[in-house]
C-alpha cells in the first residue's frame, strides 16, 4: 500500500497516493482543472499554464509542530506564485485553490495569449467539435478580444505542411504543447517530431526520412489538443457531430484493439481509438486507423460468383449455395467425407469459426479442417487475465522470435513502456536485429534454428544458480522437485554448457551469462515467443518457465487478429484429419476434391506456392468465401461474398485470449439498382454457414449471432498449464549453407501490402517495395550498394528485390518479408530444407519504382444481371 | 582615494599585461590556492572555508555558494559543476572581462569548485556569441593541463580532474540555469521542471552545481588568503565584493569592484565620472535591464541586495544602467522588450505569446499610432505574464513594462500621437575596461 496524502481542493478533501499530481486529485472528485499540454499518459511539461491554481501548504512553527489559527485548523502558507496543478506534486495538507477570481484571470489570460494567433478558422477545421482551445474558450475566455486592431500582425504560416502519408500539419493552428513530440519520443519511441526554432516562432517539424516514420504516428491526432495535426484520410470530410462512433474492435492485428468506427450515411469516415486500459490504452496503429478503408471499396464482392463455362458469373445466393451443397453431398457421397476439407482464417470471428467448424466437423463429417495453411504452435496454458498489467509488472521479459513492432502493435507499445518507464529487463533473442534492440537491455542474435540449443544453455545456467545461491534455492527446488519429467530433464541439460550453448547459437558467452543471471534473480519473468518457432522451442520454453514457476506466464504470440478464437472454435484437424499444409498435398494428389476456403488465400500464405498453386488447379471443386476478387478467385468454381467484422456482430479473441464483442458498425455492402433497390449484398459467415448446415439437411436453430457467441462461450475454458519438463535435444543442422549462399530468413511486415492493402488508398502509400536485407560487410564483398537491384535465387526460383544495406542481419544471413505485395517468398522457400539458400546477383540498376502496378487494383465485376436476394443481413430466414 | 588604488579581489591583478598567460599568472600568486589546496586541505575543507566565507552567488540570485555546494549529495557520482558563462543580460558584463582579460583565476576557482564538491568532471558552459571568450578559455586551459592542474592525478595529488568547455548555440534563456543543462546534454536550449533541482538530478541526471562565473573567480582569494580577509568587505549578509558594470550615460563606463554595499552615487560620481554632460538622471536599473527601474531619489542606496530590495528592485548582477534626463522610457522599454522577445524560448505560453503582444503594442505607441489604454493594456498583459510563466524570462520582461508605467505612465500617453525620436541613442553595453 503506497503511502496515502490528503489534500484539500476547493475546499473538497481527497486522498491520493503520494506523488499524485493535483490535477489527477481534482479529476477524481470530479473538478475539472482546464489543462492543454498534460496528458496522463505522457509526462508533464508544465508548459500551456492553463491549469495554474493557487497552491497553499500547512505554516510550521519553528519547532516544526504545524502553526494552528485560534480555532485549531492549520494556518496555511499560500505560495507566492500560482502553480502549475499538472506539475505539482500532491502533500500532506496541501490547500489548493481552482477557481478564485485570480485563478479565473489567470485562464482568461492564458486563452487570450493563445488566441492572439490562432487562425480561428473553427468552422473548416476538422477538429471543431472535439477541440480543447474551443471548449475552454467557451468555458473560461473572455467574451470579447483586445487584440482586434493588431490582426493585421498575425503570423501568416503553414496551413497544409504534409508530414508524412497520414498527417498534414496546419501550423497556424498549432499551440505549441508538445503533445505530439512527447507521445513519440516516450511512447512510441521514435522520435521523428521536434520543436524547431524558439519564441512565438516555435514550430514542430519532423526530421526523418520518410518523415514522421512512426508506426503510430496517427495517435498525435487525437492528442493534439487543437486541429493542428489533422488526419489526410479524414480532412475537409465531414464535422465529428455528424457521425456516429460505433464502438468495436480492430481486426487487423491479433492485439484485439479497441476502436470506434465513425460512419455517416453508411460510409466510413475515420477510426479512432476507444481507451481501454486492458488492452490498447487510447493508443491505436496506423495500420488500424487508415487500413479499414477497404470497406467502402467498389471493388467489394457484394454478390456471388458461379463459374460457368470456365467464367465466374454473377449469380443469386440461392443458385450459389444450392451448387455448393449439391457439391459437397456428391463428393460425399462418392467419395465419403474425407475427399472435403475446409481451410477458415484467423480473420473469421469466433461465430464465424464456430459456425464453420460445426458445419464441416459435424454436418459435412469431414476430419479435414483448420485455421491455416502452415503448423503454428498455440499458447500451452491460460495467459495471465490481466495480460498487461503482470506484463508491465515483469521484472524480466524474454521474447523469443518475434518483432512486434511489425506484428502486435498494441503489445509493442507496452514492451516499450515495460522496458522504458518500468525499467524491465528486456532480453530480445532474435535471429536479426529487430526495433525491440533499441530498448533491450540485451539483445542475442541467435543462428536461425539453434533456438532449443540456446534456451537450453539458458536453463542450465538458471539451473546451476540453485547451488550458486542459495536465497534462490528453495524456490527453485519447489519448482522442479518432484515434478513430470524433472530428472530426465536435467539430466538431458547436461551437454549445454554455457560456452558449447552460445556456440551453437552464435552469440557471446558473456551474453548468455548475463541474460541467464537476470532470469535466474528475477521475481517476476515473463516469457513471449513468436508463433513461428517449433514445437521443440516451445516445449524447451515451457521447461524455463516451469523452472521459474512461471508456466502461466509463457505466451505466444499470434500476428493475425482471431488466431485463438478460430482454433479454440474448433478449426482444427479432427482425428485422422489432414491440416492445411496437408490438404493441399492431398488435393494436389487427387485425393481431396472440395476445397472449401474462408478468410483465408493460400496463395499468400501456404509455405509453398506452388505447391497451393498446383493443388487449387487439381481440386475437383473449390469454394472461396472472400471480401474481394484475387488471385485466388480465380481458382475458384464459387465465391461468396462475405461481410467484413464491421458489418457484423459477433466476438473476437486476440492473441492473450481476450474475447471482445464486435459491433456491427455498417450494414453488409450490398448492390442497388438505380432506383436505390437492394439487389444483393455480402452476408456474415456465420450466416453463411448456417444457412449452407440447413441446406445440408441440419438446421441449428440459430437465426441471432448471439446463439453462436452462447455456443462459443460455452467451449470448454482455457485450464492452466500443467507443470512438467520435457527434455528436448538440439540437433545441429546437418546442412552446411554452399559456399556464396546465404541462409535466407524470413519476418512479418505490417505495412506487407497484403490482401487489404490495394484498397486503402493511404495505407497503400507507405507500403515499401519489395526489398531484402543484406549484411553490409557481404554488399560489400559483392559489390552490392544500397537500394540496388538485386535477384535473390534459391534452387526453386528467383525473385528480384531492392537490397537494403545495414546491421539488421549478421553476416551470411539476409532477410526478406515473408509476404510482401507482387514478391511472395513463398516462391523461392525451401519448404522440405531446415533452411533456403540462396544466392544474390546484382542486377543492371533501374530506379526504385515508386507506385503500385496497376494489375494490383483488382477490376470491378460488370454490371451483370439483378438477382434476388435470399439471404438477409442479420437473421437467417 | 583613486579606484585603481582601492584593494580588490579578482581585479587586483586583471590590468597587468598579459596576465592571461599562466607565466604572468603565476608570478601573480596564480594557482597558489589551488597548490594549497591539494597538499592542505580537503575537499570538505575547501567547502567549508567558502562557506565560512559568507560568498553568495553573483550570477544574480545571491544564493550562499557553500550552502549550495552542500546541498550535493555525497555517495552519488558522478557530480558535476558547471560553470555559467552564458552572461547575456543586457546591461551586465562583468564576466566577459574576467574570462578575456583574467581566465585562469576563474579556472582556478573552477578547480577549487570541483575540489570542494568532488566533481572529476566540470564543465564550463560558454554562451554561443561569446567566441572570444571561448579562444581565450581554451589557450587558457591548454595551459593549466600542460603545468599538470588540470588531468590525471592532479600535481600528485590523487585527484582527477577534467575540464571541458562547451559553447551554446547562442540564448539569452541558456543563462538559466536548467536551460543550460539541457543545452550542453544537447537538447534545445530550454527550462525544465524543478523539483528535481540541479543539485539532485542535474547534468546527465546527476547531482550538479551550476555557478556564475564572477562567484568561482572569488574562491581562489578565499581559499588563498581566508574566509576572514573575505569578508573584511561587504556587508554581514553579503560579505566581499562585486564588480558593478556601469553603463549608459556616464562619463567612464565600464566594470568596477567594489565593497558590497558601496553607494551607487558613489559608484557613479567617484569612479564613472558623473552623468554626461552634468546632466540630471532620469531612470537607472540597478542590477541589469530585467531588474526593476529606480528614480534617482534612491541613488544613496548602498548595493547590497537587501538594500536594493528594500527600495524596491533587485540587485540581480548589478548591471547599472544609467539614463540621463532626456531619454524616452518607453523607447527604453520598447528596446528591452524585443530583445526579451527575440530571446523567449517559447515553452510557456505567456512569455511565448505575451512579449510577442507587448511589442506590437510598443510598436505602435513608438510610432506615434497608440491607443488610448494602450498603458494600461501593457500593464494588464505584463501582470498577466509575471509570475504565471514558466521561467524568470517572463518576469524580466514584464518588469521593466511594469515599472517604467509606474513611474513614467505619462511618457506613455504621450507617445499615443508622437512617435519616438530616433535621434537619442542608448548604448546598454561598454567596451572592455576604463
Amino acid at each position: 500500500m503506497p503511502d496515502l496524502v490528503t489534500v484539500t481542493i476547493d475546499e473538497q478533501k481527497v486522498t491520493v497516493p503520494k506523488g499524485s499530481l493535483v490535477i489527477e486529485a481534482a479529476t477524481q472528485i470530479g473538478i475539472d482543472v482546464p489543462r492543454f499540454c498534460y496528458h496522463p499518459k505522457l509526462s508533464a511539461v508544465g508548459m500551456c499554464r492553463m491549469c495554474l491554481g493557487e497552491v497553499g501548504m500547512p505554516k510550521m512553527n519553528p519547532d516544526r509542530t504545524p502553526a494552528l489559527n485560534e480555532d485549531g485548523t492549520p494556518q496555511i502558507a499560500m505560495m507566492p506564485k500560482p502553480q502549475t496543478l499538472c506539475t505539482t506534486q500532491a502533500a500532506e495538507g496541501m490547500v489548493v485553490l481552482s477557481e478564485t477570481p485570480a485563478v479565473v484571470k489567470m485562464r482568461q489570460a492564458v486563452l487570450e495569449f493563445l488566441l492572439a494567433n490562432h487562425p480561428l478558422d473553427c468552422p473548416i477545421c476538422d477538429k471543431g467539435g472535439e477541440c480543447m482551445l474551443q471548449d475552454q474558450t467557451m468555458a473560461y475566455a473572455q467574451g470579447h478580444s483586445r487584440v482586434q486592431d493588431l490582426y493585421h500582425l498575425r503570423r501568416d504560416l503553414d496551413k497544409d505542411y504534409l508530414l508524412s502519408e497520414f498527417i498534414t500539419l496546419d501550423r497556424e493552428r498549432c499551440i505549441q504543447c508538445a503533445r505530439c513530440t512527447r507521445f513519440l519520443d516516450e511512447v512510441a519511441q521514435d522520435p521523428v517530431l521536434e520543436l524547431v526554432a524558439r519564441g512565438s516562432r516555435t514550430m514542430i517539424d519532423t526530421m526523418s526520412d520518410p518523415p514522421v516514420d512512426s508506426k503510430y504516428s496517427g495517435n498525435t491526432i487525437d492528442i493534439c489538443p487543437v486541429g493542428a495535426l489533422t488526419s489526410r484520410a479524414f480532412r475537409f470530410r465531414s464535422r465529428v457531430w455528424e457521425v456516429k462512433n460505433v464502438p468495436t474492435v480492430s481486426m487487423i492485428d491479433g492485439s484485439g484493439t479497441n476502436i470506434f468506427v465513425s460512419q455517416r450515411n453508411e460510409t466510413l469516415i475515420r477510426v479512432i481509438p476507444r481507451d481501454n486500459e486492458a488492452i490498447n490504452e487510447c493508443w491505436i496503429s496506423d495500420r488500424d486507423r487508415f487500413g479499414l478503408e477497404y470497406i467502402d471499396n467498389d471493388a467489394r464482392l457484394t454478390y456471388p460468383l458461379v463459374r460457368r463455362d470456365g467464367k465466374l458469373e454473377p449469380a443469386t445466393w440461392d443458385e450459389a449455395l444450392q451448387l455448393v451443397t449439391d457439391k459437397i453431398k456428391a463428393a460425399k457421397e462418392q467419395r465419403g467425407a474425407n475427399s472435403i476439407g475446409a481451410v477458415g482464417g484467423p480473420k473469421l470471428t469466433n461465430e464465424g469459426a464456430l459456425s464453420m467448424a460445426r458445419l464441416f466437423g459435424d454436418v459435412v463429417g469431414t476430419p479435414n479442417v483448420d485455421a491455416g495453411w502452415t503448423p503454428t504452435i498455440t499458447t500451452p496454458g491460460k495467459p495471465p487475465a490481466t495480460f498487461y498489467e503482470e506484463l508491465e509488472g515483469a521484472d524480466v521479459i524474454l521474447v523469443l522470435g518475434a518483432n512486434p513492432n511489425e506484428e502486435l502493435c498494441s503489445l509493442d507499445l507496452r514492451l516499450k513502456k515495460a522496458a522504458f518507464q518500468r525499467k524491465a529487463h528486456l532480453i530480445n533473442c532474435n535471429p536479426y536485429k529487430t526495433p525491440l534492440d533499441r530498448l533491450a537491455r540485451q539483445s542475442l542474435i541467435y543462428n536461425e534454428g539453434s533456438e532449443v540449443a540456446l534456451l537450453n544453455g539458458l536453463a542450465k545456467l538458471v539451473h546451476q544458480s540453485w547451488t550458486a545461491e542459495p536465497a534462490q534455492t528453495e524456490a527453485l527446488r519447489n519448482n522442479v522437485e518432484g515434478r513430470a519429467g524433472a530428472t530426465a530433464w536435467i539430466d538431458s541439460l547436461g551437454p549445454y554448457s554455457s560456452n558449447r550453448a552460445a556456440e551453437l547459437a552464435g552469440i557471446s558467452e558473456p551474453d548468455l551469462r548475463a541474460a541467464a543471471t537476470a532470469i535466474a534473480g528475477s521475481e517476476r519473468l515473463f516469457l513471449l515467443v513468436g508463433e513461428d518457432v517449433s514445437p521443440a522451442v516451445l516445449s524447451t520454453l515451457q521447461n524455463l518457465a516451469a523452472l521459474k514457476g512461471r508456466s502461466d506466464y509463457l505466451v505466444v504470440l499470434h500476428p493475425e487478429p482471431n488466431a485463438v478464437g478460430v482454433r479454440r472454435a474448433g478449426l482444427a484437424p479432427r482425428e485422422g484429419g489432414l491440416d492445411g499444409q496437408g490438404m493441399l498435398d492431398a488435393t494436389f494428389k487427387g485425393n481431396l476434391k472440395v476445397l472449401y476456403i474462408a478468410a483465408n488465400n493460400p496463395l499468400h500464405w501456404a509455405a509453398d506456392y506452388d505447391l497451393a498453386q498446383r493443388a487449387l488447379q487439381t481440386a475437383e471443386f473449390v469454394v472461396v468465401q472472400t471480401l474481394f476478387e484475387n488471385e485466388l478467385t480465380e481458382h475458384a468454381d464459387v465465391v461468396l461474398p462475405a461481410a467484413s467484422f464491421m458489418e457484423q456482430d459477433g466476438t473476437t479473441t486476440n492473441f492473450h485470449g481476450k474475447v471482445q464483442n464486435l459491433k456491427q458498425v455498417f450494414r453488409p455492402r450490398e448492390r442497388r439498382d438505380d432506383d436505390g433497390n437492394t439487389l444483393s449484398a455480402c452476408a456474415p459467415d456465420w450466416i453463411i454457414f448456417t444457412k449452407l448446415a440447413q441446406l445440408l439437411g441440419k438446421d441449428f436453430g440459430y437465426t441471432r449471432v448471439g446463439d453462436w457467441t452462447q455456443q462459443f462461450k460455452a467451449l470448454p475454458a482455457l485450464t492452466p498449464n500443467e507443470v512438467r519438463f520435457t527434455p528436448v535435444t538440439y540437433e545441429a543442422s546437418p546442412a552446411v549453407a554452399p559456399e556464396g549462399t546465404f541462409q535466407l530468413l524470413t519476418g512479418n511486415l505490417l505495412y506487407d501490402g497484403g490482401e487489404s492493402f490495394p484498397y486503402c488508398d493511404r495505407l497503400n502509400r507507405v507500403v515499401p517495395e519489395p526489398f531484402v536485407y543484406i549484411n553490409r560487410a557481404d554488399a560489400r564483398k559483392l559489390g552490392i550498394e544500397n537500394l540496388a537491384l538485386v535477384e535473390v535465387k534459391s534452387a526453386r526460383g528467383a525473385v528480384q528485390v531492392r537490397a537494403k544495406l545495414g546491421r539488421e542481419v549478421k553476416a551470411g544471413t539476409v532477410w526478406m518479408p515473408r509476404r510482401l505485395r507482387a514478391v511472395q517468398v513463398n516462391r523461392i522457400i525451401e519448404v522440405d530444407k531446415p533452411y533456403t539458400a540462396v544466392t544474390l546477383t546484382k542486377l543492371q540498376d533501374a530506379p526504385p519504382k515508386e507506385t503500385l502496378p496497376a494489375d494490383m487494383h483488382a477490376v470491378g465485376v460488370g454490371e451483370g444481371t439483378p438477382v434476388d436476394m435470399n439471404i438477409s443481413t442479420a437473421v437467417v430466414p | 582615494m583613486a579606484y585603481e588604488d582601492e584593494p580588490k579581489i579578482i581585479h587586483q591583478h586583471i590590468n597587468v599585461p598579459d596576465i592571461k598567460k599562466i607565466d604572468v599568472y603565476e608570478a601573480h600568486d596564480g594557482y597558489q590556492a589551488w597548490r594549497k589546496a591539494l597538499s592542505e586541505m580537503s575537499g570538505d575543507d575547501v567547502l567549508n572555508e567558502v562557506k565560512a566565507s559568507g560568498l553568495a552567488g553573483r550570477g544574480g540570485a545571491w544564493f550562499p555558494t557553500g550552502m549550495k555546494w552542500s546541498f550535493m549529495p555525497k555517495p552519488v557520482f558522478p557530480k558535476y559543476l558547471v560553470c555559467n558563462c552564458d552572461e547575456s543580460e543586457p546591461g551586465t558584463f562583468s564576466n566577459r572581462e574576467i574570462v578575456i582579460k583574467h581566465p585562469h583565476i576563474l579556472l582556478e576557482g573552477f578547480m577549487l569548485g570541483c575540489y570542494a564538491i568532488g566533481c572529476n568532471h566540470g564543465y564550463i558552459y560558454v554562451r554561443g556569441e561569446f567566441m572570444q571568450g571561448y579562444a581565450t578559455l581554451r589557450r587558457a586551459l591548454a595551459e593549466a593541463r600542460a603545468r599538470g592542474y588540470v588531468g590525471k592525478n592532479v600535481l600528485g595529488s590523487g585527484f582527477d580532474l577534467e575540464i571541458t568547455l562547451h559553447v551554446g548555440a547562442g540564448a539569452y534563456i541558456c543563462g538559466e540555469e536548467t536551460a543550460l543543462l539541457s543545452s550542453l546534454e544537447g537538447d534545445r536550449g530550454q527550462p525544465r521542471l524543478k523539483p528535481p533541482f540541479p543539485a539532485v538530478e542535474g547534468l546527465y541526471a546527476k547531482p550538479t552545481s551550476v555557478n556564475n562565473v564572477e562567484t568561482l573567480s572569488n574562491v581562489p582569494f578565499i581559499i588563498g588568503q581566508g574566509a576572514a580577509a573575505f569578508r573584511q568587505w561587504g556587508t554581514e549578509k553579503a560579505p566581499g565584493m562585486k564588480i558593478v558594470s556601469v553603463s549608459g550615460h556616464v562619463n567612464k563606463p565600464g566594470n568596477y569592484e567594489v565593497p558590497v554595499g558601496t553607494s551607487i552615487r558613489k559608484i557613479l560620481e567617484e569612479y564613472a565620472g558623473g552623468v554626461l554632460g552634468g546632466k540630471g538622471i532620469k531612470v537607472f536599473f540597478p542590477g541589469g535591464s530585467s531588474t526593476p527601474m529606480l528614480t534617482p531619489d534612491k541613488l544613496d542606496t548602498p548595493l547590497d541586495p537587501q538594500s536594493i530590495t528594500a527600495a524596491g528592485s533587485i540587485l540581480g548582477t548589478a548591471g547599472l544602467c544609467i539614463f540621463d534626463e532626456d531619454v524616452d522610457v518607453v523607447k527604453v522599454t520598447h528596446r528591452l522588450l524585443r530583445f526579451y522577445k527575440h530571446e523567449s524560448c517559447g515553452k510557456c505560453t505567456p512569455c511565448r505569446e505575451g512579449n510577442d503582444w507587448l511589442v506590437a503594442i510598443l510598436n505602435r505607441l513608438a510610432q506615434g499610432r497608440g491607443k488610448d489604454g494602450d498603458a494600461d493594456l501593457l500593464v494588464d498583459m505584463a501582470t498577466n505574464i509575471a509570475g504565471r510563466s514558466f521561467c524568470l524570462l517572463g518576469d524580466a520582461a514584464a518588469t521593466p513594462v511594469l515599472s517604467s508605467i509606474k513611474n513614467f505612465r505619462e511618457d506613455y500617453e504621450k507617445h499615443i500621437t508622437n512617435p519616438i525620436e530616433e535621434k537619442v541613442f542608448i548604448p546598454l553595453t561598454s567596451g572592455n575596461g576604463h
